[in-house]
């Protein structure tokens, strides 16, 4: 496609509320106006560059990227990318100028231009730009000095003077000017749209951008807000009318474009070397240590065995692959010799190699995985290795290190770019739109929570908010809703992607300072690197990996070691807590769904739990494969194939496709598609943004199945559990991983019941459950826990004995680590004897000992609470000389302490307020005399299906799945356990507010008794009006 | 108990409530309750009794209140609103004696010395009752009152009131007072409650010294309480005699100088009391009443305030001047809104205005020439919007905000007018209707009742739009255009668009100055 007009100057919304519309958008938009190119200038990154690419491939719009430096005197440089030196040069600049910023602050200076001009191409810009800014000031020798400056770091050549027609006043007075200079100093006039918008309707969303940017609203913004709706893409044919007094500035658009050649496939990416030993290439090292460490992990080397890393490892070595092996290795040895747990996940588990490496834990020849689904002949993207850490310092200490061998600019986290989305988005429109606060909040709180879409629709939650339709507001709030969802608000940081390269990884993109103290952060995210073939390793936290490790270290300290890799996969006690759905607490396993699941699914072996991982996902749910797959589990349905050559694929998932690879298996067996086939379908399976790709990989699918003359029927099915997958498909081997996982935990709770226990609650917050409902599932299972003591707690929750836990002084709120610290120093060098003992040389401040005091922390140096509080509010003025003396007048004082000992409702309140848990009774408890009706939890398991009857409890879960067609799902716990209450969509509409937000809840429905599982089905529901503190609740997530 | 000895406290349980009720009156559910109007979090501040009912209660975060009682309706805290109530109370309270200090919004005390002449509980029990009930009927306020021999008992009956209490034998019910009753602090009452104590009893029944030393010198004041040994001397709010007059005329009055006469010697008499109280009047209301049961009423700002009779004559004969009755006037209100005379050294510091009354008095008579909203100093609206502008009263501090802050615009080349002035437009106002001839979608013959020739040359359009978020969003175009024929001149035309009536009609909006054209190019 060729045209008389190119556009060179375009804002994109990945300008960061300086550009209203998406890239994608404005390439469609320029392909429907007939523009052969665009090029992106977005302020101060290349962000929506690689959308920008990916749009373009699919229109013939052909892309040309740019960015609008921000100089340091507050002008606005736009530069375009001839080449790729240009490229480097320009994300050389870029990191330099954001690394040297604060987090959004990227100041370039005039001086260094000329060390990073070569392969750019300046424009002056709009009225931001250096040359505007000096004429508004009325000397014009000024804007020629501009002039003079870019002339000089970037080459006469290589400037152009910008014109640009936005039907303002002035617009040819200052034309004329331009031109003047243009004339004076021989440059080229070059016309562009200085878009920030692809189509007039999307000036709203800019003048909304305009008020987050400046933080006001409307009504107030003024002028400050654009004075029309010009600043959008024209056809070639407007920009010739507009410029029609100098033609040329239209046609140097064209000649400058086919000067601009660039493209990112020309990024010169390359993953680190990893440095091998002398007379060793990567791969020949590679095959070294992996056949090194297959020794080691398989006893008998068995023919299989070697022809699968003999495949494999010559695939590694025919793709390249070789290095990025042996990186990972390296940094799982890194992990390893650091006492770091790792774990690799994802479809490195499909792979020999990295079984035999130690990347993985999971043997995939024993579990007869899809190696194809890790690595294929077709693949052209890098395999994805992801690697499992303990949250926390352990895993920070880890990606500081892959910076510190990377470094300088050679590794960053990659970026997650956080779009507008529900009620926050609106909370955004409401404020521009000057809607009040009170408005905005309960737009919020009507909103849908959890992943389950909305179910009011926009226009009547406005409404209940306060906003009727009759609003003059009302429209364009609707309006801005749609029109603003899904753009880019702001970058933040993936939570664990780092992305690595030879050379210098600010060469390939453009770094900048993260937030987070330490990290550096790539513009562009997961999605953009892969799709640019940027390699990522995940380094990912996990709470229970933490947990796991703790738990592992107390058990050693307590010398009754545990060795993860050869804790029994057959153990009777461990599956049974599993049948019984005793899993709160255990990794993956212990969600509400899950815990339905497990009685019905009665895990019996470790692949029991690899399914039980996989089969409560919404791929799965959607593709109403659950109950197929249970039904035929319980011998209540035969086991059928669609086809009989799908039996050897599915036979383990009872004829039931629940895993990627077997759709992978699937695609290869009935439509005959090759390994590069197979690896488009993983892409399109794994690729959750394109639904389009999907369709086009499954109308492939649909034409090779008929050329193989398989019924419509089947083509439909398969068809349809693609689809499925694609949503949120679950590969058998990140199942397994996880499984692994979620396996160690539930035998750890069984085991190392109290080393399991203090680690959990030493790693909260994570999982389901909070730590209140942590301690009552811990003494439910007959452990005892010990409250917060100053004489006998150390910093974290220690085991005591096999059967008890002491909770840690990092329960109490009040307190702070540095302190906390100091007094274990100081018990350790000598025990307090006395109140007064502590008081002196503890070191904490009044409300710390008060916190202390009414938690009850003080055990053994008072009473009771209220006499410790009596005691730590006595003045204590100590020297040398009254030490003594101050003993004595505290003796005496505590002798006398005139206040009576708390009551247990009391101590419930103080315990709550100081530490969030408690070890003493239930709130319930105390509430239950006014529920004289009401059946508590373990009463409700033995109640008849079908009776009528009312429970009640404190929520502590609201779910609502997306794929429960609206209902929710609660959990109310009480003294005797935890009850699972379902409500219906209706009575949940009626009674959204009071679900939401009501702490204690009284509810009466029926009961359903199946397969041992108890759901009350929701009637009736009330508040349970009660001034006893809560613990939070695990809500919609 | 003597009879000159007492003291009472007035308590609007529920202010912020009662308040935000008077400004929605409409609102008179039984479940109420108001936000702060700035909350994000929308906590509820107080709530009614009938909500309070239903599980509502004050703190409560507005969503969860509303999934407690559905037919909760939420109103904002008004300030307006709070003045307004507070300004009903210190009316009424004045009436109860010469001596009231106000403590808080929702807190009076009053000195009752020479109060009734009635002894006993009984007495003042049937006079808090009464005066409650003449507060709620007169007023619409409810309220509780605690009568007693010290302030502070007083307060503390007031709290505990259903709605009087009395309190004879003060040291047994101080001891059942509880600390938020005796408006103990957040800090201190959270260790008290940490202590188990929840009435001044309680706190008592320590040992003193020891409690004092762990509590601090806060507490000491809980035994000062309790000894009823806290002295209080009122401080006298604003009041004396109202600054108010009104008067029955014996025939209705058709003419304005029998009312000019009234006038002036009912301003005499308030400015004397004015002089009295060390007073000056900045604001005037004026209320007659009809003899076909109508009333006119009408306020008047006094731009300096002023005690001088004449001055404030002048400012209601400007008025009544051109003023014309429906009906005759068979009465007078006249109500001064006085202030505390400002203080100022004219020789360093002279008031802009030489006599800012004369001036106030010119604008009177300007305004009832023109019109009430066609007064004052035009200031740049800060749009877009063609001649768009606000009138702002010409003595207040807002004009010269106003007309000293200069917008900087967000962008485009509107931002360079600093720069490219152009040339002086001068604007018809109103626009002249036009009608326009187009060839090649540009001008090419004006037509208008002032204007018209063809068009020898033009620029344009320049586009400008704004408000679409609201429900009346423009959009116009603006043409500069050099009319040829005995019209010959350079003028601005413009084409409403969309949204300003009348929409789709061309306006000439005005012409530029002939002193520079034509010897300049348009440079438009």
């Amino acid at each position: 496609m060729s045209s008389d007009y190119v556009e060179l100057h375009v804002r994109s919304a990945f300008s960061f509320l300086r550009g209203a519309s998406h890239p994608s958008a404005l390439v469609e938009q320029a392909a429907h106006l007939g523009l052969s190119a665009l090029a992106l200038t977005d302020r101060n990154g290349v962000y929506g560059i690689p959308r920008l690419h990916k749009a373009a491939a699919d229109t013939g719009v052909r892309p040309i990227t740019g960015t609008e430096l921000t100089l340091a005197d507050g002008s606005v440089l736009p530069v375009l990318v001839r080449s790729e030196t240009g490229y480097r040069n320009l994300c050389h600049l870029l990191t330099r100028a954001h690394l040297r910023g604060s987090k959004g602050n990227a100041p370039v200076f005039w001086e260094e231009l000329p060390e990073f001009a070569e392969g750019l191409v300046a424009l002056t810009g709009d009225h931001e730009g250096p040359v505007q800014r000096a004429l508004q000031t009325g000397q014009s020798h000024l804007a020629l000095e501009a002039v003079q400056r870019l002339e000089t770091a970037f080459g006469p050549e290589n400037v152009y003077i910008e014109l640009q027609r936005h039907l303002h006043r002035g617009e040819a007075f200052l034309h004329g000017r331009l031109l003047e200079l243009a004339t004076e100093r021989g440059l080229s006039p070059l016309a562009t749209g200085g878009v920030s918008i692809a189509r007039r309707e999307d000036r709203e969303v800019l003048d909304v951008f305009t008020c987050m940017r400046i933080h006001t609203h409307l009504d107030a913004a003024g002028k400050a807000l654009s004075s029309n709706n010009e600043c959008h893409l024209r056809p070639p044919a407007q920009m010739q009318r507009l410029f029609a007094h100098c033609p040329q500035a239209v046609s140097n658009t064209v000649r400058l474009a086919e000067s601009l050649p660039f493209t990112l496939k020309d990024l010169g990416y390359g993953f680190p070397e990893y440095p091998v030993p002398p007379g060793e290439t990567m791969a020949s090292f590679l095959r070294t240590v992996t056949m090194a460490g297959a020794r080691a992990r398989y006893s008998h080397l068995g023919r299989k065995v070697m022809a699968q890393l003999e495949r494999e490892l010559s695939l590694i070595s025919q793709l390249g692959f070789s290095g990025y092996f042996l990186i990972v290795w390296d940094l799982v040895n890194f992990c390893t010799s650091h006492n770091i747990l790792v774990q690799g996940r994802g479809s490195a588990a499909n792979s020999a190699v990295c079984y035999s490496l130690g990347i993985t834990a999971c043997d995939p020849i024993a579990c007869e995985l899809l190696f194809e689904r890790f690595l294929s002949e077709g693949r052209t993207s890098w395999p994805d290795i992801d690697l499992d850490l303990p949250s926390g310092p352990r895993r920070e200490a880890v990606i500081q290190e892959v910076y510190r061998r990377y470094s300088p600019e050679g590794a960053a986290m990659t970026a997650n770019v956080i779009t507008f989305r529900g009620r926050g988005a609106m909370r955004e429109i409401g404020k521009a739109l000057n809607f009040s606060p009170a408005v905005l909040g309960r737009f919020s709180a009507l909103f849908a929570s959890g992943d389950f879409p909305n179910t009011l629709a926009v226009r009547e939650q406005l409404e209940k908010a306060g906003v009727s339709a009759s609003h003059p507001r009302a429209p364009a709030a609707l309006r801005l809703y749609e029109s603003l969802r899904k753009l880019p608000r702001h970058l933040g940081q993936h939570s664990g992607g780092m992305i690595l390269s030879r050379g210098r990884l600010s060469s390939i993109v453009p770094l900048e300072r993260a937030s987070m103290e330490g990290r550096v952060v790539a513009q562009w995210d997961k999605y953009d690197c892969e799709e640019l073939g940027i390699i990522k390793v995940d380094l990912l936290g996990l709470g229970m990996m933490a947990v796991l490790q703790d738990t592992l270290e107390l058990c050693a300290d307590r010398q009754r070691p545990v060795d993860l890799a050869v804790i029994p996969k057959d153990d009777a006690a461990t599956y049974a807590l599993m049948q019984n759905a005793d899993t709160v607490g255990v990794f993956q396993i212990e969600s509400r769904a899950q815990m339905a699941t497990l009685p019905r699914m009665k895990p019996r072996c470790f692949y029991d739990v690899v399914v039980e991982v996989a089969i409560i996902r919404p791929g799965p749910i959607q593709g109403d494969m659950v109950h197929p797959y249970l039904a035929r589990r319980a011998g209540k349905e035969p086991v059928t194939y669609l086809h009989p050559d799908l039996e050897p694929i599915l036979k383990r998932t009872l004829g039931v496709a629940l895993f990627q690879e077997q759709l992978l298996r699937i695609a290869m067996v009935i439509a005959g598609f090759t390994a590069p086939e197979a690896e488009e379908l993983r892409r399109a399976l794994s690729d959750m943004r394109s639904k389009e790709r999907m369709e086009r990989v499954a109308d492939r699918l649909r034409l090779r199945m008929r050329e193989r003359n398989h019924g419509e029927e089947l083509i439909e099915k398969i068809l349809q559990s693609m689809r499925s997958f694609a949503l949120y498909g679950f590969p058998e081997s990140h199942a397994i991983s996880f499984a692994l996982i979620a396996y160690a935990s539930a035998w750890m709770k069984v085991h190392r019941a109290a080393e399991f226990y203090a680690s959990l609650l030493n790693n909260q917050p994570m999982g389901f459950y909070s730590s209140a409902t942590l301690i009552r599932d811990a003494r439910g299972r007959g452990l005892r826990v010990l409250p917060v003591a100053v004489l006998h707690s150390q910093w974290r929750c220690t085991v005591v004995d096999d059967g008890t836990v002491r909770l840690g002084l990092c329960m109490i709120r009040e307190l702070s680590v540095a302190h906390g610290e100091a007094l274990l120093r100081q018990r350790e060098a000598q025990p307090f004897a006395t109140m007064a003992d502590f008081q002196r040389r503890a070191g904490l401040n009044r409300d710390e000992l008060r916190a202390l005091a009414r938690a009850g922390a003080l055990q053994g140096l008072a009473a009771h609470r209220r006499e410790a509080l009596w005691q730590v509010q006595e003045p204590v003025e100590v020297d040398l000389f009254s030490l003594a003396a101050a003993r004595d007048v505290q003796a005496a004082a505590s002798a006398g302490c005139p206040l009576t000992p708390m009551t247990t409702e009391e101590r419930l309140e103080a315990d709550f307020s100081t530490t969030r848990v408690t070890v003493g009774p239930h709130p319930m408890q105390f509430l239950r005399t006014q529920l004289p009706n009401a059946w508590t939890a373990a009463e409700l398991r033995q109640a008849a299906h079908d009776s009528y009857l009312e429970t009640a409890g404190m929520v502590i879960c609201r779910q609502r799945p997306g794929t429960a067609k609206g209902f929710v799902f609660l959990s109310l716990e009480d003294e005797s356990g935890i009850s699972n209450i379902i409500v219906s969509p209706g009575l949940y509409e009626r009674h959204r507010l009071l679900i939401a937000a009501e702490a204690f809840l009284r509810i009466e429905g029926v009961v359903q008794q199946n397969e041992g599982v108890t759901h009350l089905r929701a009637q009736g529901i009330r508040a349970l009006p009660s001034t006893l503190p809560a613990t939070a609740s695990h809500d919609f997530h | 108990m003597s009879a000159n000895q007492h003291y009472a406290a007035l308590i609007v349980p529920r202010f912020r409530l009662q308040a935000a009720l008077l400004e929605a009156p409409a609102e008179k559910s039984q479940f109420v309750a108001v936000v702060e109007g700035g909350s994000t979090r929308g906590v509820l501040l107080e709530v009614s009794a009938g909500a309070e009912a239903q599980g509502v209660s004050a703190g409560m975060v507005a969503t969860q209140a509303m999934a407690r009682c559905a037919q909760l309706v939420v109103l904002l805290a008004s300030e307006v609103a709070e003045a307004k109530l507070g300004r009903r109370l210190l009316q009424f309270v004045e009436t109860l004696s010469p001596r009231v200090e106000k403590q808080a919004n929702d807190l009076w005390m009053i000195d009752l010395r020479g109060v009734g002449t009635g002894v006993g509980v009984e007495y003042w029990t049937k006079w808090g009752e009464e005066t409650l009930l003449r507060l709620r009927v007169n007023e619409g306020i409810e309220a509780k009152l605690g009568v007693a021999l010290r302030p502070g008992l007083a307060l503390c009956a007031a709290r505990r009131a259903q709605p009087v209490r009395v309190v004879e034998a003060a040291e047994a019910f101080v001891e059942e007072l509880r600390f938020e009753e005796l408006g103990v602090s957040g800090l201190l009452c959270r260790q008290l409650h940490d202590w188990g104590l929840s009435t001044l009893g309680d706190l008592l029944r320590l040992p003193r010294q020891a409690a004092l030393e762990r509590l601090g010198p806060e507490a000491g004041i809980l035994w000062e309480i309790a000894r009823d040994s806290r002295e209080s001397v009122l401080r006298v709010e604003t009041f004396s005699e109202p600054l108010e007059l009104a008067v029955d005329f014996e025939h209705p009055v058709e003419t304005v100088a029998p009312i000019l006469f009234t006038l002036n010697r009912m301003l005499e008499q308030l400015c004397s009391r004015m002089r009295l109280l060390h007073r000056v009047a900045a604001g005037l209301l004026l209320r007659f009443t009809l003899d076909n049961g109508g009333t006119y009423e009408r306020r008047f700002t006094v731009p300096a305030p002023s005690r001088e009779e004449a001055v404030l004559l002048r400012i209601l004969e400007t008025h009544l001047e051109t003023l014309q009755f429906e009906a005759s006037l068979t009465g007078a209100i006249l109500k001064i809104e006085a202030t505390t005379p400002a203080s100022q050294q004219l020789a360093l510091f002279e008031n802009p205005l030489r006599d800012p009354n004369r001036f106030g008095e010119t604008l009177a008579r300007l305004r009832a020439l023109v019109g009430e909203d066609r007064v004052g100093v035009p200031v740049a609206s800060n749009t877009y919007r063609s001649d768009v502008f606000v009138l702002a009263d010409p003595t207040s501090e807002f004009v010269a905000r106003e007309t000293s802050s200069v917008e900087e615009p967000s962008g485009g080349v509107s931002s360079l007018n600093g720069v490219l002035l152009g040339l002086p437009l001068r604007r018809f106002r109103p626009a002249l209707a036009a009608q326009v001839q187009l060839q090649a979608h540009q001008p090419a013959y004006v037509a208008s009742g002032v204007v018209s020739g063809p068009v020898v040359e033009s620029r344009g359009p320049f586009r400008l739009s704004g408000d679409w978020w609201d429900s009346h969003p423009w959009h116009s175009e603006q043409w500069d255009v050099l009319l040829g024929g005995s019209a010959r001149g350079l003028y601005r035309l413009c084409l409403n668009v969309t949204g300003v009536a009348p929409a789709g009609a061309w306006l000439v909006e005005g012409c530029y100055d002939a002193a520079v054209w034509p010897s300049k190019r348009l440079r438009r």
